[in-house]
């Protein structure tokens, strides 16, 4: 007995955190060839990266791997003439993909924000559990991409698990 | 039996079987257990708390202070209160303070006894000696039921929920609510305790608009069934209320056939109480024996479960609404013989009833004792002004009805004061302190019709606040109400028996009376004295009585005399649900490394190493000891090459122009000068100039550095620069960025630590030219990495920073290359080792909150020509007042292989052994250098700085040693080796 919803590692993704006041906007955007969204919690999403916005100077270009140096390094040095600070950030965040009829069933168990407030596409960051996550809506109840520091990634691995099937003392001792 | 023959709302075809006290016993289904247990005759379902005074069921909802049972089934719970428990197949349950069993009590002697317990008797034992020989005998018959013996195997469940509106409570008043406000369009949650909606209407007979009251609830449920806006749960029950307006609440059996229980974290814009009221019991003598009960409770076992409590009834009551009650009683097949009113002057109406069912009224009078002990014989009369009246009435039933208690405790726990309503003669909901409104009977509208007319009013008022539509609503319902009419009577002084005002404590009268004999006053203090309200009840029942008889005895008011306050939880919470599914490894969330399975699968014992990170202690080989294996990694890391895993250690990005600047703030050194490619050890302190931590700052590029702090620490530091980037020092141009989980941070140490690296690929020139306190990026067979130069074991030493996804791989690369150099991974404990042999401060050991860098040998590191940082004035202070400090120092023990406890307490030589003597200091870290060959110290010590030469006692849990006084450096006091 279980909800219906799977949890599955997202591997092999490009993760790449912008600082910036709002003048290095407009030049992060000239760089990326696409404006910064500006609304908190708003996403762009482009054929090969998207940006979310968690603040109103901080962004995610997620994108693929194979993208990550290059968009990376042609952002790095933006920092010489502006105040912003582009760091890759893929390997500090492990990320998951929540997705199933009762996704979001398992995901209340965790993140006490009100999840209706979010649509889909749009992305916020909650406590999550006993660690922090910062998630991506990717479709309204039946698909989150979660990211959570990759030293929790065992924990939260356990966690769905738990949240999912129900945990009994028996067997998590 | 006393089962009816018709009626109730239980299914007579599904029959179910189970356990009471060991006996078997079939109910059906819809019963609860105290419904079976009427029906089967059984009258004594437990026993009291302090007199072991045989009890039998009182009410039939969640005031229930007597009916508390132990389960013994699939799950081993005590204190579940029969009269909510739902019968199930194979249930088995067991009476509670009771031995051998519960007719045959041996803890009834206490009745005997009552005279030695009176009122606090102990908070006067715990004043006399041996409280250590009786505390035994009090403890072991002292509290409700028994810890369960077996682990709870159930799962349950936590959530977080978000609405505009809660309604708490599907009787009418909360379902009046509800269809006002469900119709604005606002996001509503309904939730309610029992499995059916309808509240005290599934109790009753009431009519709505000339039809049952329940076809009403029907259709109430099913307009609200077709809107997309109204979630309803039932079996849920509220049981705190806290502040941001948020209630938890417990649902027991959800449809995940998985769950047993769910807790529901709600958060509403808008909170509505519609939780009803309890009746409230009489006080006279002995009212607790089994056969008293509630008189509302009584026609509800008759109305909902088909049963008949008793064949012989007298009605005690102050109120007229109690009258309403009779013609279920009658029809039901119990005689009422007799009704005692307190009134003086009983209404027309009433009186009309009781004429109408030819039962002779009795007024002006009170019921002054009831004999029998385990069910009720007689009850004797008397009028309230004297001995006129004064009779004895057969009977095996009371139903008594002191009027109607408000449930105002979530109110309560949301901050609110219940206040007093003098003509309803209770305590009704005071001024809500959150976005909370009272509705209903819990608001002290008792009649059927104010409830729903004030249900649909509030509800409708919500909606426009909310800023919703006004929805059309007819507040025009027929019900068929009695008049209320309610007289405040508390009780009567009279010594022919025990009269209990608390029944789930045994409190009675006299103790109230004993109390305030003895100079209580504030009915929060009589409250902790008697322990009246305490417990799991919270005085639902009972709380009233006792507010109202302490006024009568100090001839003050109700509203002077004040409520107590009502605690969550509301009702019993198991702690399976609480603890919901963090046990076991999700209690506390294990951090790992990329290395953390290499180091389990190697043997490693693992230890907490702050920040939820486990490390390796130490690597036991085969048969070795924790102190041989830290001696073998200890002298591997001094003579040949040793390797740790430091991936926990904080790590953040700075970026911006004014990272020096904000560097030199939060640091008590400059790093205004730091060139790029090098690092510079820092000191973070507090404002009261006391550690907080340290580390090292690189210069990556112009606008870009790394910090590196404790793992430990790390959460700290981080909070404390954004904190101040975010609130103080907003100007500073600087972005603060969290990698510490993106980078893995292998470090390779000691002598041979060039050969090893080299060996694994990488670049030895640049080996060879990196100086101490350096940073470098290169390659590590194909692996991008980031080269530091820092030391924490006062050896040569290099960090290779390389990305999470690689760290592992690096490390098997460095363990292969090494394994010609006899390369020996290293735990924490051996760092430890390390650290007090290089005689290194840490901030969390040797910085008590006591200790500055000054007593800590750290002055080095301050800089107070720069304008100003973080602890600064605190120095300053701490420099004028001058005065003797504590220093750290290092201490050579005169036995080279004392063991010392860490803590040990420093004393003067020549002070005794046992009393008192003047404590100078205590150690701060001890252990074996397997370097040194003899144990060394550190220590913070009396004006220790100026002490080194001295013999001091160290005196501890291992032992009394005596040490002389040293610097805290022990091993290579020039740190050439580390610079090398």
């Amino acid at each position: 007995m279980s909800y219906e919803a799977k949890i599955v590692p997202i591997e092999r993704y490009g993760l790449i955190n912008i600082r910036a006041d709002f003048s290095a906007q407009r030049v992060i955007g000239e760089s990326l060839g696409h404006e910064l969204p500006v609304t908190a919690h708003t996403a762009v999403h482009t054929e090969n990266f998207s940006v979310l916005c968690f603040s109103e100077d901080q962004w995610w270009v997620r994108c693929n791997l194979e993208q990550e140096t290059d968009l990376f390094n042609q952002l790095y040095d933006l920092n010489k003439h502006n105040h912003c600070a582009a760091t890759i950030i893929s390997d500090h965040f492990s990320g998951f993909s929540l997705i199933g009829t009762d996704a979001r069933k398992v995901l209340r168990q965790g993140v006490s924000i009100d999840l209706d407030d979010y649509a889909s596409g749009q992305c916020t960051r909650s406590g999550f559990a006993r660690c922090g996550a910062s998630i991506q809506i990717v479709e309204q109840y039946f698909h989150y991409d979660l990211f959570v520091e990759s030293s929790y990634a065992s924990y939260v691995n356990l966690w769905f698990d738990a949240a999912r099937k129900g945990v009994q003392n028996s067997q998590s001792g | 039996m006393s089962r009816l023959s018709s009626g109730g709302a239980i299914d007579r075809r599904q029959v179910i079987n189970f356990r009471f006290n060991g006996t078997s016993y079939t109910g059906f289904k819809g019963d609860t257990l105290a419904s079976a247990l009427l029906a089967n005759g059984v009258r004594v379902v437990g026993r009291s708390f302090k007199y072991h005074r045989p009890r039998g069921v009182v009410s039939c909802g969640i005031e229930e202070t007597n009916a508390l049972v132990q389960l013994r089934s699939d799950l081993d719970q005590p204190n579940i209160r029969a009269t909510v428990l739902p019968l199930v197949e194979g249930l088995e349950a067991e009476s509670i303070n009771c031995w051998p069993s519960v007719n045959f009590d041996v803890g009834a002697i206490n009745g005997w006894l009552a005279p030695l317990f009176p009122a606090g008797f102990y908070y006067k034992t715990f004043m006399a000696k041996p409280w250590d020989f009786y505390s035994r005998f009090i403890r072991r018959v002292a509290g409700l039921g028994q810890v369960p013996k077996v682990a709870d195997t159930n799962s349950y469940e936590r959530v977080h929920h978000h609405v505009d509106v809660l309604v708490i409570g599907a009787g009418p008043a909360g379902l009046s609510t509800t269809l006002a406000v469900a119709r604005t369009g606002a996001r509503v949650l309904l939730i309610d305790d029992q499995s059916d909606p309808g509240g005290d209407l599934l109790f009753d007979t009431a009519i709505i608009d000339q039809k049952p009251a329940l076809e009403w609830v029907k259709e109430s449920i099913e307009t609200l069934a077709q809107l997309d806006n109204v979630s309803r749960l039932q079996n849920t029950i509220a049981t705190g209320y806290y502040d941001h307006n948020l209630v938890i609440a417990v649902q027991t059996s959800p449809d995940e056939s998985w769950i047993r229980e769910r807790l529901w974290h709600i958060r509403a814009k808008q909170v509505v109480v519609a939780t009803g009221a309890v009746e409230r019991p009489m006080v006279f003598a002995n009212n607790d024996r089994p056969g008293v009960m509630l008189c509302a409770s009584v026609a509800g076992y008759i109305t909902r479960f088909g049963v008949q409590p008793g064949k012989r009834c007298v009605l005690f009551t102050n109120n007229s609404r109690a009258y309403e009650y009779l013609s279920v009683l009658q029809e039901a097949g119990i005689k009422v013989v007799e009704i005692v009113d307190c009134r003086e002057s009983v209404d027309d109406d009433s009186l009309k009833i009781a004429q109408l069912l030819n039962i002779p009224v009795v007024a002006g009078s009170h019921v002054v004792n009831v004999s029998g002990k385990k069910m009720v014989r007689s009850v004797t009369v008397r009028s309230i002004n004297g001995d006129a009246n004064l009779h004895t009435v057969s009977c095996d039933l009371v139903c008594h009805s002191g009027g109607w208690n408000p449930l105002v405790h979530l109110q309560s726990h949301s901050g609110a004061k219940p206040v007093y309503d003098s003509e309803n003669v209770t305590f009704i909901p005071g001024k809500p302190i959150q976005s909370e409104r009272s509705v209903g009977a819990s608001n002290g509208r008792f009649l059927l019709s104010q409830c729903i007319t004030d249900g649909l009013e509030t509800g409708q008022k919500i909606g426009v606040e909310l800023g919703y539509e006004f929805p059309e609503i007819s507040f025009e319902k027929q019900t068929n109400d009695v008049n209320y009419a309610v007289e405040g009577f508390w009780a009567e002084d009279d010594n022919t028996g025990k009269a209990f005002v608390d029944y789930q404590n045994d409190v009675t009268r006299a103790d109230l009376a004993l109390a305030m004999r003895e100079n209580f006053q504030s009915i929060e203090h009589i409250k902790r004295y008697t322990t009246a309200g305490m417990a799991t009840d919270q005085g639902k029942m009972g709380n009233p009585n006792v507010i109202g008889i302490v006024a009568q005895m100090s001839g003050t008011s109700m509203t002077a005399t004040g409520t107590t306050t009502y605690r969550p939880p509301f009702q019993p919470v198991s702690f399976g649900v609480i603890g919901g599914m963090e046990r076991g490894a999700l209690i506390i969330p294990a951090r790992t490394t990329p290395i953390t399975e290499w180091n389990i699968s190697h043997g490693a014992a693992m230890n907490e190493a702050g920040a939820n990170f486990r490390r390796p202690f130490y690597y036991p080989k085969s048969g070795e000891s924790m102190q041989d294996a830290m001696n073998r990694e200890a002298l591997a890391t001094r003579n040949g090459c040793a390797i740790y895993d430091a991936t926990p250690l904080g790590k953040f990005e700075l970026h911006g122009e004014d990272v020096p600047e904000l560097l030199n703030r939060v640091y008590t050194n400059s790093f205004s000068d730091l060139p790029i490619g090098q690092g510079r050890f820092g000191l973070m302190l507090r404002e009261d100039g006391r550690l907080m931590d340290d580390g090292v700052t690189f210069r990556i590029d112009d606008n870009h550095y790394l910090m590196s702090c404790g793992t430990g620490a790390a959460p700290v530091v981080l909070g404390h620069m954004e904190r101040l980037l975010q609130t103080e020092w907003q100007d500073l141009k600087v972005y603060l960025i969290n990698v510490s989980a993106g980078w893995a941070n292998v470090c390779v140490c000691g002598p041979l630590a060039r050969e090893v690296l080299s060996g694994a690929g990488m670049d030895r020139e640049l080996l060879d030219s990196m100086k101490f306190m350096q940073i470098k990026t290169t390659k590590v067979a194909g692996f991008d990495v980031r080269v530091a130069r820092v030391s924490y074991t006062g050896e040569l030493s290099f960090e290779i920073n390389v990305r999470r996804r690689d760290g592992l791989q690096l490390w098997e690369l460095f363990m292969q290359a090494g394994k010609q150099h006899d390369i020996t991974p290293i735990g924490s404990e051996t760092s430890g080792v390390l650290r007090i042999e290089k005689g290194f401060v840490s901030p969390g050991i040797e910085g008590d909150n006591i200790t500055n860098p000054y007593d800590a040998g750290l002055g080095w590191v301050i800089d107070m020509n720069k304008p100003d940082f973080i602890g600064k004035r605190s120095l300053q202070r701490d420099l004028n007042i001058g005065g003797e400090r504590q220093h750290v120092v290092g201490l050579l023990p005169d036995d080279h292989n004392a063991k010392i406890a860490d803590g040990s307490a420093l004393v003067p030589v020549q002070a005794p052994t046992s009393g008192n003597p003047e404590f100078q200091g205590h150690v701060t870290a001890a252990c074996y250098s397997p370097t040194l060959e003899r144990t060394i110290a550190l220590a913070l010590l009396k004006n220790g700085k100026n002490r080194h030469g001295e013999n001091i006692r160290i005196s501890g849990l291992e032992g009394s040693f005596t040490a002389t006084v040293t610097k805290p450096v022990f091993y290579d006091p020039r740190g050439e080796k580390m610079r090398a």
